[in-house]
């Protein structure tokens, strides 16, 4: 049976490989920042969604590796343990006893207590959110499929549900667009919704509670606006001019700040701005292709990491013990 | 005194058939909107007096007294509610919508405040795009 000791020693291996990780690929997408953003915003959103998702995932990969391996070797009847009591010991069945000392315990309990209200509030904010988008749903007058115009005085445009999200523009802020240009927001809220993109923002940001705070933080940032401008992309290609889609921001932008929101309540932000228009006019392409390169070399590198744990289990496993002992 | 962001928020369906008599027929008495309440069963006249009661003291209603009894008329129009609907809940989204957690994605953000030099800027940038027809 798997001791309350094991449990911790297992937990804090999860979140130190996690930690570890996350500082390491964060690092490179810092280092990498300006070759990325010549390779285009969808390998930008790429790299980034890789920075967030894989350091829990191969975390959680390594940690049930060490588990299997302390599991099978005690079934082999190799049980390492009593050969050194002097560190911490990865194993599902025993422990070092400073694992069960009360500061220990009351550690493991506040990170878990954390995630738990981090990810309950985060699930009530959405349901929220998936009510008012319903609501405003049955308020407005439908536009196309998911899209709705809705009347008010404010401007603003945006997708909102993620169970049934719904495309939401105000009749001021249609007013305030050209035909054109109200065919660019449709498409770019609706490459939002074609992409799932409101699911993946929450994932990531659950995900960037195992990361390094500070550098989890950036790379989410750094998604957020390439998510903008690969929406912005798909926006050009269904208006067929870049200046149509950059004068859309504008013509939104130049309305007097809306009494309803929040500024950085979205995840467009005014220092987006300049950036998405700069990167529409000089026209630089979405590199969906080479995005799609990454993410193959990236699962590729994945298993392989996962393969190299799984063989080198054993002095893997002590490795761990030692760094954690 | 409540805000309107209350009344749109908990408005029953009730109340909504209320406003909707009330709408379509203007100024009424407790009695004229029993009558004009269709379906069943008959709701009782007291249902209604305290249903018309909480919605004048949401805002919705204004009345005055017509002999012993209030004459009840809507303050606002169809088109107003269901403007000021959208707005309290676009606000209470947004207010959900924090950095760490958006709940939305938006085309721009609705509460940026701009660097004037630097939209000029973008706008003769997009000026000069037209021109060479891009």
């Amino acid at each position: 049976m798997t001791s309350l000791g094991a449990l911790v020693a297992f937990g804090l291996l999860f979140l130190g490989v996690s930690l570890g990780l996350s500082l390491l690929l964060n690092g490179l997408l810092f280092v990498f920042r300006k070759t990325l953003r010549r390779q285009g915003a969808w390998v930008e959103r790429q790299a980034a969604q890789a920075a967030l998702v894989l350091p829990p995932l191969l975390s959680v990969a390594v940690t049930a590796v060490l588990a299997a391996q302390s599991k099978l070797a005690l079934a082999a009847g190799a049980d390492h343990c009593l050969a050194h009591g002097h560190h911490l010991h990865l194993c599902v069945q025993h422990n070092a006893p400073w694992l069960t000392q009360p500061w220990a315990l009351a550690s493991v309990a506040a990170a878990v207590s954390f995630l738990v209200v981090r990810f309950g509030l985060a699930a009530l904010a959405h349901v929220h959110a998936q009510r008012a988008a319903t609501r405003l749903r049955s308020l407005g007058a439908p536009l196309a499929e998911h899209c709705y115009l809705v009347p008010s005085d404010a401007q603003f445009a945006f997708t909102a549900g993620l169970a049934a999200p719904a495309v939401i523009i105000s009749t001021s802020a249609w007013a305030a667009l050209t035909p054109d240009e109200r065919a660019a927001v449709l498409a770019h809220e609706l490459a939002h919704l074609e992409h799932g993109d409101l699911w993946r923002r929450a994932l990531l940001g659950l995900a960037a509670s195992l990361g390094v705070p500070v550098l989890a933080a950036r790379a989410l940032r750094l998604w957020e606006l390439s998510s903008e401008r690969v929406c912005d992309r798909r926006a050009v290609a269904a208006v067929g001019r870049p200046s149509t889609v950059a004068s859309a921001i504008l013509a939104l932008m130049r309305q007097p700040p809306s009494a309803l929101a929040p500024a950085g309540a979205a995840f467009a932000a005014a220092s987006h701005v300049p950036e998405r228009v700069e990167s529409l006019l000089l026209e630089e392409g979405g590199g969906e292709r080479d995005a799609h390169r990454l993410a193959r070399l990236l699962l590729a590198a994945s298993l392989v990491l996962g393969g190299v744990s799984a063989v080198f289990a054993e002095p893997l496993h002590h490795l761990f013990e030692t760094l954690l002992g | 005194m409540r805000t309107f962001e209350t009344a749109g928020r908990f408005l029953g369906s009730l109340e909504e058939r209320v406003m909707e008599v009330l709408w379509r027929s203007g100024a009424l008495a407790v009695r004229d909107v029993c009558t004009h309440l269709k379906g069943k069963p008959q709701l009782a006249y007291t249902t209604v007096m305290t249903t018309l009661d909480r919605l004048f003291k949401k805002g919705l209603l204004e009345r005055e007294k017509d002999g012993t009894a209030f004459v009840y008329r809507p303050a606002l129009t169809r088109d107003d509610y269901r403007r000021r609907i959208v707005e309290s809940t676009v606000t209470g989204l947004m207010a959900r919508s924090t950095d760490a957690d958006p709940v939305l994605a938006a085309f721009v953000d609705a509460a940026a405040e701009v660097d004037e030099d630097n939209l000029k800027r973008l706008e003769a940038l997009i000026a000069e795009r037209r021109r060479s027809g891009k």
